[in-house]
């Protein structure tokens, strides 16, 4: 039983973490709170179940996806968040929150107020070993999610624009003076996070068999309490925050029964904060 | 009422004046005082829901709770205030939405405060026995609006307002300046959310049934948007921003369906084409207004009998500045280790060394914006180390840094005024006191006489070129009356003229009795400049004494050009 939790809350927890991945990439090169970071992953969602619907292809539904998303995050550095950039931190934060507001409500209106069934047909049945079940649904996650996060971390360590976004995000103006084409490594930054979260709201669609507008209002602010948790630009520790999040809803929610559930998460963050104000991996 | 308002505009207007108090509130927190808050609404509902307990159960009148609402929710404020301290800019924002969440849950799930179900029954206050009607509730609710509009303009120009305003522009250089930070924040915090509390109080009785909902995080943007969307850190901008996009929601209706589209799509645009809003200082609207109506301050010439600074001239060999085996850590590197210095009155000590030396580290020991790893620091005999920069910056310590950091925002002039406050700044009755009054701007003008910066007095810092904003440190440093002035490579970056004219300029600060310790690179200078001098290398000090004996010890040598020779 516990060990079924746990399992049902690492998958959860692992798309939380594509998503959360995707928001410290966009928060170490940028340093903005990146809500809309929530309707990048929901125009995902609509372009996975869109695709799906006319082609029958999870592939071309990922690839579209991970492709619109991606698109639309690095139009959105462009336009709004390079130039608001020496402004004080509340004005692109203010500006993604709008962007949340109407991405979300654009939704609504081009699809419909409700859901959109996600109901895609997976190559396996579900997998048993001793008390744990595997649905298909996980297992798609777990094959689709793994790999993305592998991606990511190899681009982060082994590549030379990984090695440009961490030094971005250490010390702006010297990896500059050092030869970074700051342009170029922000937009491929904000191009991978939102690829992820194009590919995180794919994943989600078909988890819960659901595509609605309202998808991102959730992870919104609950990707910024994962980052935070991990400690604001630690990928590490945002992809580690979002696991032990997703297992410890899985485990409190299935031992207690119904709770205030995102308050959880919240008052768990404030306390931790409390005791180590850079967050459980963060440095000071 | 005028004929033809009907109840669905005393309505909205209502509606509007109960978000300009909590714009007005939050402008306090987030505007004047730079503090990020994303849970203001949270605290909107923790007044709403005392005033609905304290009416319905507490049996209180309207006018009884409506403080005691207010005070409640202040004091939550205060945790908040307490926690802000602890919490960088980013933390902070994301607890700021986690305590919101937290407190709707507990309006929700606790039966106390009637779950899901809310509060209800709470009736439109009685004035003389009488209920007022909601046109006179609105006269009630625009009453209290002019008063705080009165209320916030007037603490803007106290020491109060001029304190936050150093602390949104640089907490480290307010805190050199004698600002107490810490305690600028709290109040802020508690004042920005009993104002939040007030708006609760008033909205219980205008609604006439709380509930969790109206209190939740996407209460808090809306709040947060008309604060930015009208002009953050502007009582104007607060009261224009909520009044609009109350109102602007409204006209949507008659385009229903695309409402929130066209609310956020404002929000986008606002804030990518206006960033400081629609009447922000650097709109355009706002820059057309304050060239109308803001004068700034006219220049004072300073009368020949201004008093002389009442330090006695020349040294009497007492130490003023004792540093006693001072050491500071950063994870396992001694940056200082063990240094001693003892500086007597109008003495100039020059501390110098290599790079990495330790010596910027020493400097922030001194003024407390690193505590010691061990070690004490002594003014006038009196330790000091363990205190709160703005303590020994008030004491009498001033400080300049070598990356200068001025209040970017603030003019020249202001950038003064601000260390002007530091006797008021410690005492809350004081703090009060209207900030640049005559003898206030006097003294400023007579500090930028005296470092060449007054052609300038109303540039905004950011806008000096280095060698100005380096005396502009210096004045900032002057301003608190400082016995000792530690200058972090004042000639650093300066031309040739200019380095001249800092040097008078220091010389002239020991001739009438102020202590002076120096980081310096520039060793002839140095030479020059310095009574005695303080070498570090390697967080050490290795020589003390004389310029010339300084110069001939065989260890500094080796310090500044590496052992000559073969090993």
């Amino acid at each position: 039983m516990l060990v079924q939790q746990v399992v049902n809350g690492l998958t959860i927890g692992a798309i939380y973490a594509v998503v959360a991945l995707g928001l410290t990439l966009v928060y170490g090169v940028l340093r903005i709170l990146h809500v809309a970071h929530a309707g990048i992953y929901a125009l995902g969602g609509y372009l996975g179940v869109a695709t799906y619907a006319r082609t029958h292809s999870l592939v071309l539904a990922f690839a579209t996806a991970t492709a619109g998303s991606g698109a639309a995050g690095w139009l959105v550095q462009r336009w709004i968040y390079l130039p608001l950039l020496s402004q004080p931190r509340i004005v692109p934060l203010i500006a993604s929150i709008g962007l949340y507001i109407a991405l979300e409500d654009l939704f609504r209106l081009v699809a419909g107020p409700y859901s959109l069934a996600f109901s895609a047909r997976l190559p396996v049945g579900p997998l048993t070993m001793g008390s744990v079940t595997f649905t298909p649904a996980q297992l798609l996650v777990a094959a689709v999610g793994a790999p993305l996060l592998a991606v990511a971390w190899w681009v982060l360590t082994r590549t030379k624009v990984g090695l440009a976004w961490r030094a971005l995000a250490d010390d702006p103006p010297m990896a500059a003076a050092t030869g970074v084409d700051v342009g170029r490594a922000v937009g491929l930054n904000v191009l991978l996070g939102s690829a992820l979260a194009g590919a995180a709201g794919v994943l989600v669609g078909v988890f819960f068999n659901a595509v609605e507008p309202t998808m991102g209002s959730v992870p919104a602010y609950k990707g910024l309490a994962i980052i935070v948790l991990g400690g604001l630009g630690s990928y590490a520790g945002a992809v580690a925050a979002a696991l032990l999040l997703g297992v410890v809803e899985a485990v409190a929610i299935g031992t207690v029964g119904l709770l205030p559930r995102d308050a959880l998460a919240f008052l768990a963050l404030i306390a931790i904060l409390l005791v180590r104000p850079q967050g459980l991996w963060g440095r000071r | 009422m005028p004929a033809g308002l009907g109840l669905y505009h005393v309505t909205v207007a209502i509606t509007a004046a109960i978000y300009v108090i909590l714009a007005i509130g939050l402008n306090i927190i987030a505007g004047y005082a730079g503090q990020p808050s994303l849970g203001h609404a949270a605290f909107w509902g923790i007044g709403a829901y005392a005033q609905a307990l304290l009416v319905t159960r507490g049996g209180l009148s309207f006018w009884e709770a409506l403080p005691l609402s207010a005070l409640t929710a202040g004091l939550v404020g205060a945790l908040l205030g307490a926690i802000s301290i602890r919490l960088r800019e980013d933390f902070l924002a994301i607890t700021t939405i986690g305590i919101n969440f937290v407190v709707v849950s507990v309006f929700l799930y606790t039966p106390f405060f009637g779950g899901s179900l809310g509060i209800g029954g709470v009736l439109p206050p009685t004035l003389g026995g009488t209920a007022l009607t909601k046109p006179a509730y609105l006269g009630l609710v625009a009453l209290v609006v002019a008063g705080l509009a009165v209320l916030d303009i007037w603490l803007r120009r106290t020491w109060l307002g001029v304190g936050w305003t150093a602390l949104r522009e640089d907490e480290v250089t307010a805190e050199t300046c004698g600002v107490d930070t810490r305690r600028f924040k709290i109040i802020a915090f508690v004042l920005g959310t009993a104002l939040a509390g007030l708006a609760g109080g008033l909205y219980a009785h205008f609604i006439q049934f709380v509930e969790y909902r109206d209190f939740g995080f996407p209460a808090s943007v809306a709040i947060l948007s008309m604060v930015a969307v009208g002009g953050l850190g502007t009582l104007r901008g607060a009261v224009v921003g909520a009044v609009l996009l109350t109102v602007l929601p409204e006209a949507f209706r008659v385009v229903s369906d695309y409402r929130m589209l066209l609310y956020g799509a404002t929000l986008v645009l606002v804030m990518r084409y206006q960033p400081s809003g629609l009447l922000g200082p650097g709109s355009w609207l706002g820059r057309a207004l304050d060239r109308r109506l803001v004068h700034p301050p006219r220049r004072v010439e300073p009368r020949p009998h201004l008093p002389a600074p009442a330090l006695a001239a020349g040294s009497d060999g007492r130490p003023v500045l004792e540093v006693r085996g001072v050491s500071k850590r950063f994870a396992g590197l001694w940056a200082v280790r063990d240094v001693s210095v003892e500086v007597r009155r109008g003495e100039i000590v020059g501390i110098v060394g290599p790079n990495g030396a330790g010596k910027t580290t020493l400097f922030n020991v001194i003024c407390g914006l690193l505590p010691p790893d061990g070690g004490q620091v002594l003014l006038d005999g009196r330790p000091v180390h363990g205190l709160r920069p703005s303590e020994i910056a008030r004491s009498g310590v001033g400080r300049t840094f070598q990356i200068t950091r001025p209040l970017a925002g603030l003019s020249v002039l202001m950038n003064v005024v601000v260390a002007l406050g530091h006797a008021h700044y410690p005492r809350p009755w004081r703090r009060l006191r209207r900030a640049a009054d005559p003898a206030v701007l006097e003294r400023a003008w007579a500090i930028l006489e005296r470092t060449g910066l007054a052609d300038h007095a109303h540039v905004p810092a950011r806008a000096l070129p280095l060698g100005m904003q380096r005396r502009l440190e210096v004045a900032r440093a002057l301003a608190l009356d400082p016995t000792v002035v530690l200058l972090d490579e004042p000639l650093g970056g300066l031309a040739a003229a200019e380095i001249e004219e800092m040097v008078a300029l220091i010389r002239a600060l020991r001739d009438e009795g102020r202590t002076l310790l120096v980081v310096e690179h520039n060793m002839p200078v140095a030479m020059r400049l310095c009574d005695r001098m303080v070498v570090m290398h390697y967080g050490e000090k290795i020589a003390e004494g004389p310029p010339a004996q300084v110069q001939a010890d065989p260890r500094v040598q080796e310090a500044y050009l590496g052992r000559l020779g073969v090993r």
